[in-house]
């Protein structure tokens, strides 16, 4: 008998007959999809990995045994404060003599001895460890969501699943928004679980290492702003991330050839033409200068500036605007030359 | 005449460094409702740029595109559960599971869970439901694709080559397929080079070659109308045989010690030959096949190259 790959189907048709999924059912797809993938997980782990070893080096930071022997060195340098300023008088009364200049000054009477927070000695504060940790890893949190949507993306068309996928939905704007909507969710479940577990590790840390009752530390000064809003851009910042290296995906179609053009933009834009070319001008349209101005309010840089006698290089400030309405531009920008890309292109 | 799709002078170039090459020049095709159409055409003669046109994959430069009859790629959603199809080779995700390739596409457009089930039933795979796509035979493949079609239980159904590298049984299997959901009413539109695959289940045929259509129509009026009926004649003096067929005016070949006479009446071969006093061994009616009628028909369109490779294909698909 011959054998077909289809069994008599008994159903009525009804039961059988797709009915359509909403928008929100493609992203709940989409992010099955993201979750499936090998490469979320390997980003999960090593985001974890990577926080855990923050949390590792705050807690030795701030260990018991470091801030005895930082205690250590404080007293030695108290101790020796008055010999070192009687040292300083001491020649600075024979400068004065041998050039018969009694104005000469070396600076003795600014001289103090190091205060404890000079020397790092404070209370082990959770909020001000995790503003360090989240500061620390927004870039590499960053670039680990651009891959994550660069690869989600880039993937299905190396694979050619993308053309299964539009015999089954069609409409590419969908296709792309739900596709984009997925990994900025994805991203920004990323960033929520690197902030909490940062967090959670400052504060077992600053409880693990808070000192006894008999040493005295001050506490250190009190982040400027709430940690929230520092947490919410920094979350931000990999949502757009993530969102950018999806919509390069929507570009160029392949995972290995985005990873080529970002490590490329680093070199080449970031690394030579932004320092070299224009005395250094270029670097306030430097992605990883406003990602700072973003991320931490502001941004220095040092560039050439000329009047009609000279010129210097003088230190310039990135302000926090001039930081988010760079990178909202560029993400937006990318985002819309993916998805019309996406749209017009066919798809092989 | 029902009709499941329709092209009107379609027409797509694609552009590569800098060259342009015309893939499918104003192609008019129709597809009737039900049943199993070929659709023919050498290696390069734009069936699988067509296909891609027909679902919204390749936009075509000019020309209009019907399914079901609305016009595609505009209108296309509306229709897209009414059409399965596989596009080349089977692609899915390599590292998921049959099941999860499966599952997301049921998402993609809302098909109850349970029909997972069984389309990997239908198409022997539900034991190998979890193991990944990436570790299946090319077979295996091919049904998965098969099964993703079947999610939507649709209408029309596209194979784009679909056996090809496949081993005699996928072969058959596929082939007993397509006769089995023709057979259900369903349109099966199955596009080939290996001509003697779709002879066996197809009800109607479109021919192209260089991007334009040849011919169309039913695979027995598409035989009938290409001239190619021919006899093969074993007789004892071939060469007196054959100056007294050419005699009475038959196109008359050698091949090897045996005629082969051009004709559709094999009794006028026996009467002239008997009335001097020759007598057949041998006398066995060359069944006009697609092949022939394909090559019959590129010849004319001086599509020749691309004929010989198909012959070329056919052997070696029928061996």
């Amino acid at each position: 008998m011959s054998e077909t790959l289809l069994s008599p189907d008994s159903r009525p048709r009804a039961d059988v007959r797709p009915h359509g999924t909403s928008i929100a059912g493609l992203v709940g797809v989409e992010l099955r999809r993201l979750w499936w993938r090998r490469l979320t997980k390997v980003a999960v782990v090593a985001v974890v990995l990577f926080i855990g070893a923050t949390v590792y080096n705050a807690y030795n930071e701030s260990s018991p045994e470091r801030i005895a022997r930082q205690l250590d060195d404080y007293r030695a340098m108290q101790q020796e404060a008055p010999r070192m300023l009687e040292q300083c008088r001491a020649a600075q009364a024979q400068e004065r003599e041998t050039s018969g200049d009694s104005s000469v000054d070396l600076g003795c009477e600014q001289q103090q001895p190091p205060t404890l927070q000079d020397m790092g000695l404070v209370l082990p504060d959770a909020d001000t460890i995790t503003v360090g940790i989240a500061k620390a890893g927004a870039l590499l949190l960053a670039f680990v969501a651009l891959l994550l949507g660069a690869s989600f993306v880039g993937a299905e068309f190396a694979s050619g699943s993308m053309g299964t996928w539009l015999t089954f939905a069609p409409r590419r704007l969908r296709v792309a928004g739900t596709k984009l909507a997925a990994i900025a969710v994805g991203a920004a479940a990323l960033a929520v679980l690197a902030l909490t577990l940062a967090n959670l590790g400052a504060r077992m840390v600053s409880v693990v290492n808070r000192p006894g009752s008999d040493l005295q530390l001050p506490t250190p000064p009190a982040p400027d702003e709430p940690l929230t809003l520092l947490g919410l851009r920094v979350v931000a910042l990999v949502v757009g991330a993530g969102l950018g290296g999806a919509a390069l995906g929507l570009l160029l179609r392949h995972t290995a050839g985005i990873i080529g053009v970002v490590l490329g933009y680093a070199v080449v834009v970031e690394g030579f033409a932004m320092n070299s070319l224009l005395q250094g001008r270029l670097q306030q349209w430097s992605a990883l200068k406003n990602i700072q101005a973003f991320v931490e309010k502001r941004a220095t840089y040092y560039a050439e500036d000329c009047t009609a006698s000279r010129c210097d290089f003088r230190e310039h400030t990135l302000s926090y605007t001039h930081g988010w309405v760079f990178l909202l531009c560029a993400v937006l920008l990318a985002v819309a030359i993916g998805v019309l890309s996406f749209r017009r292109r066919d798809v092989s | 005449m029902d009709v499941a799709v329709r092209t009107v002078n379609l027409r797509k170039t694609y552009l590569s460094r800098g060259s342009r090459r015309v893939a499918v020049t104003g192609l008019s095709m129709t597809v009737p409702l039900g049943g199993v159409h070929g659709f023919l055409g050498p290696n390069g003669s734009g069936k699988t740029t067509t296909i891609r046109m027909l679902l919204g994959l390749v936009r075509p430069d000019s020309g209009t595109a019907e399914v079901f009859g609305e016009r595609v790629p505009a209108r296309l959603p509306h229709v897209i559960d009414r059409v399965g199809a596989i596009v080349e080779s089977p692609k899915f995700f390599p590292r998921f599971t049959a099941r999860q390739n499966l599952g997301l596409l049921a998402g993609a457009i809302g098909t109850p869970r349970h029909r997972i089930d069984e389309v990997l039933e239908a198409t022997h795979l539900a034991d190998r439901g979890h193991d990944r796509y990436a570790g299946f035979s090319l077979g295996m493949k091919q049904r998965l694709a098969i099964a993703a079609t079947l999610l939507k239980d649709p209408d029309l159904l596209i194979f784009d080559e679909p056996t090809n590298g496949l081993d005699p049984a996928g072969i058959r299997e596929v082939r007993d397929t397509m006769r089995s959901l023709g057979a259900q009413g369903k349109t099966v539109l199955v596009s080939s080079h290996i001509l003697a695959e779709v002879e066996q289940v197809a009800d109607t045929v479109s021919i192209i070659g260089h991007g334009t259509l040849l011919a169309e129509g039913r695979v027995g009026d598409i035989l009938g109308g290409s001239g190619v009926a021919q006899v093969r004649v074993g007789v004892a003096s071939p060469d007196r045989a054959a100056q007294v067929l050419e005699a009475d005016g038959f196109p008359v070949t050698r091949d090897g010690g045996q005629l082969v006479v051009g004709t559709d009446d094999p009794s006028a071969v026996t009467r002239a030959l008997a009335g001097h006093g020759l007598y057949v061994a041998e006398l066995v009616p060359v069944r006009a096949d697609l092949e022939s009628a394909f090559l019959a028909l590129t010849a004319e369109e001086g599509l020749g190259s691309d004929a010989d490779r198909v012959a070329g294909h056919v052997q070696g698909g029928a061996a």
